[in-house]
């Protein structure tokens, strides 16, 4: 259900703005145009029987997010998640779980993967009873 | 040997002394015999009998005197009664017969009623004899009153006086009247007076008593020693003496306790006796036999002179053989004994060495008791201080532990807080999170409003390093905490640690103080024992100490003793050298 919230950002500030974070030991950029809202990884309820990037679920705002390995969906190491990112324009409410927030830009060019919202809508795993279990193909660095 | 010559002895001093000692007393019995023969028995025809010119006077006067008494108290009876009512008059009887006095006496009834008045008035019974003058020569009789069996209470008197006259005896025919002497218990009883006679000394003293008064004593100088035996209690109460052809009788008369208290004396003439010849005196015969007695002892001693030599010289050599052997074995035990004694004394010297050196080592021991004691007695002190300074260091201790309790409890009070900060410390963390989330939520929105939004942005940049800067210092915080934490639970474990090592301490301490107790317990029974020790050692000391002087006194008795034993060595060697001589002497002769 699309809100408020979930309007992309200007066109001005794609690609100039995004969310440093870093997960699995690897460093992604995340477009401000993909993420909604930054949260605390917590309160996720596992969800038995699912894929091994499917962390659980979590209620944010009388909705209900699909936390995914942001480590693990993309190939890298597992995270050791303490924040989550709600991400928008997608077709399912989801929320990747990273390790830290480093930095609101990327000054340096330093991240592994840059995440688009082309890019994780076309992921198969991001789709709407989907079990991805290979790498969303993306922007490698 | 010795029997014959205890018979020489016998025969040389005995026999004399026997003879001597017979001949004495036969001359004392031969004289004492010679009056009892004359006074105690009839005399026979042509006998005589002794007479003793003094107690010829004294009879003579004594009888005077009782006449004159006797007429005196006659005199007075006769005298007015003043109360001649009052008083009763008693019979006079006299026993032969049971009549009055005969006519042909009748110069003796005025004395005799005059007695027998002075009776009556006095009321009481009295026994004995009167002697009442006569126109002759007084007239004994023997008398006897009896009272009246029923006396009047108003009056005296009454009461018979019975007279019983003693017939002209011959000199011991009184004896024959008179009962025995153990019951010459008579008194001369006079009219209201009694006439005693007691002796005193060597006197014979009369003495005239009134009835119911003690009267004077009147001693009679003229009594002599030799009539003094004829009233004296242990002589004969009788004596008689011839004076021409009258020959007189004397009775000692005595009263109830045996006391002569009087003398009866009679006269008669000489030729109612009967004499016989005189008999050979006594002391005669008795010198002749002495006589020859003394010649046959003096036969006896010559006989035993002649017949002795030989076989008492020979007893002699042969006693003088055996005291040489005897000499000759005494010398050598005596040798033998000084050679003991010499040994005694080294011994008792080296003895008395030895006791002084035990003394020396008991008075060493003494000493070091003594020291001991001292060293025990400073032991206990140090003991008792040390175990004040345990104490006093126990309780230093024990504040320490007290201390480091505090300290303990300090500590984890401190942890507790920095437990407390801790968990501020993570409230502000996680506030610094959230704001730190929420200043990258508002970017975020805040690139979403476009220009607008991005004094959004940068405030909430500003609001994230705020967040940063905050969460940097709570981690800074966090680590200084740790830190303390970390420095606590050291102090804390290292506070424990001693708290441990504290409680040991203590516990060492209450050893100490018990190995002191013991200590002390132990150096006070061993001051007690040196106490005794040194008591035991003085005692020993003492006791040494007389030893050591009685040893010396011993050392030095043996030492006279063995100079007497010298002595005697050289006297037995004498003795010896003279045994010798009389053996020589004998074999010559």
């Amino acid at each position: 259900m699309a809100t408020s919230a979930d309007t992309p950002p200007p066109a001005d500030t794609q690609g100039t703005c995004c969310l440093l974070v870093e997960a699995g030991a690897r460093k992604l950029a995340c477009s401000f145009a993909a993420v909604l809202m930054v949260g605390s990884y917590e309160h996720v309820a596992q969800v038995p029987g699912s894929s091994h990037w499917l962390l659980g679920l979590i209620q944010w705002r009388g909705r209900l997010l699909t936390v995914v390995d942001a480590g693990r969906l993309f190939g890298y190491q597992p995270s050791r998640p303490r924040h989550i990112i709600v991400l928008r324009g997608l077709r399912v409410d989801t929320a990747l779980a990273v390790d830290t927030i480093l930095a609101l830009e990327d000054p340096g060019g330093i991240a592994d993967l840059v995440l688009d919202v082309e890019a994780l809508s076309a992921h198969p795993a991001l789709q709407p009873g989907a079990a991805a279990s290979a790498p969303p193909p993306g922007q490698a660095a | 040997m010795r029997g014959r010559l205890a018979l020489l002895l016998i025969a040389l001093l005995v026999v004399p002394m026997a003879v001597t000692a017979w001949l004495a007393w036969a001359s004392l019995l031969g004289e004492r015999r010679a009056d009892e023969l004359q006074a105690g028995r009839e005399l026979t025809s042509g006998e005589t009998f002794l007479i003793r010119e003094e107690t010829l006077a004294l009879v003579a006067e004594l009888d005077g005197a009782l006449t004159g008494l006797a007429l005196q108290a006659a005199r007075d009876a006769a005298a007015p009664d003043p109360e001649p009512a009052a008083r009763g008059r008693a019979r006079v009887l006299v026993l032969d017969g049971g009549q009055d006095l005969p006519r042909e006496r009748a110069d003796l009834s005025e004395p005799a009623r005059a007695l027998a008045d002075g009776l009556a008035r006095a009321g009481v019974a009295r026994s004995g004899y009167a002697l009442f003058p006569g126109s002759a020569a007084p007239a004994l009789f023997e008398v006897a009153f009896a009272p009246p069996a029923e006396p009047k209470p108003s009056s005296r008197g009454g009461g018979t006086l019975l007279l019983r006259a003693v017939a002209a005896p011959g000199a011991t025919s009184l004896l024959h009247l008179l009962p025995a002497r153990s019951r010459l218990a008579r008194s001369l009883v006079l009219p209201d007076r009694t006439l005693v006679a007691r002796r005193e000394g060597n006197s014979f003293a009369v003495t005239n008593h009134t009835v119911g008064e003690p009267g004077p004593a009147l001693p009679d100088p003229r009594a002599t020693s030799a009539l003094a035996p004829a009233v004296d209690d242990g002589g004969p109460d009788v004596a008689c003496g011839l004076d021409g052809d009258v020959a007189w009788g004397m009775l000692a008369l005595r009263d109830l306790s045996g006391a002569p208290v009087a003398c009866a004396v009679v006269q008669a003439h000489r030729a109612d006796l009967v004499a016989h010849e005189p008999p050979v005196p006594l002391g005669g015969r008795v010198r002749s036999g002495v006589a020859w007695v003394a010649v046959a002892g003096v036969v006896l001693a010559l006989a035993l002179a002649v017949l002795a030599p030989r076989w008492i010289w020979g007893d002699i050599r042969d006693s003088t053989n055996s005291i040489f052997h005897s000499v000759e074995r005494l010398r050598e035990l005596v040798r033998r004994n000084s050679r003991a004694l010499d040994e005694q004394s080294r011994v008792i010297g080296s003895l008395t060495s030895s006791t002084s050196a035990l003394r020396m080592s008991s008075r060493s021991i003494a000493d070091t008791t003594r020291a001991l004691t001292h060293s025990a007695e400073q032991s206990a002190w140090v003991s008792q201080s040390g175990n004040q300074k345990a104490e006093l260091s126990q309780r230093a201790v024990l504040e320490v532990r007290d201390r480091v309790e505090q300290i303990s409890v300090q500590m984890t009070e401190l942890g507790r807080r920095c437990g407390d900060i801790g968990k501020i410390l993570g409230f502000i963390d996680n506030l610094s999170k959230e704001t730190n989330t929420l200043s990258i939520n508002a970017s975020i929105q805040a690139m979403g409003a476009g220009s607008s939004g991005r004094q959004v942005t940068v405030m909430a940049g500003e609001i994230r390093k705020l967040a940063d800067l905050a969460l940097g210092s709570t981690h800074e915080i966090q680590e200084l905490v740790g830190q303390i934490q970390e420095g606590s639970r050291m102090t804390l474990a290292a506070t424990e640690d001693g708290c441990r090592e504290v409680d040991k301490c203590i516990a060492s301490f209450e050893e100490l103080e018990s190995a002191f107790a013991r200590i002390l317990r132990w150096v006070e029974e061993t001051t007690r024992g040196s106490h005794g020790i040194e008591q035991s050692t003085s005692r020993q000391s003492d006791s040494l100490r007389s030893v050591v002087q009685s040893i010396e006194e011993l050392e030095q008795r043996a030492s006279e003793t063995g100079g007497n034993f010298h002595d005697v060595v050289a006297a037995a060697d004498e003795l010896a050298r003279l045994g010798a001589d009389m053996n020589e002497t004998w074999r010559v002769g």
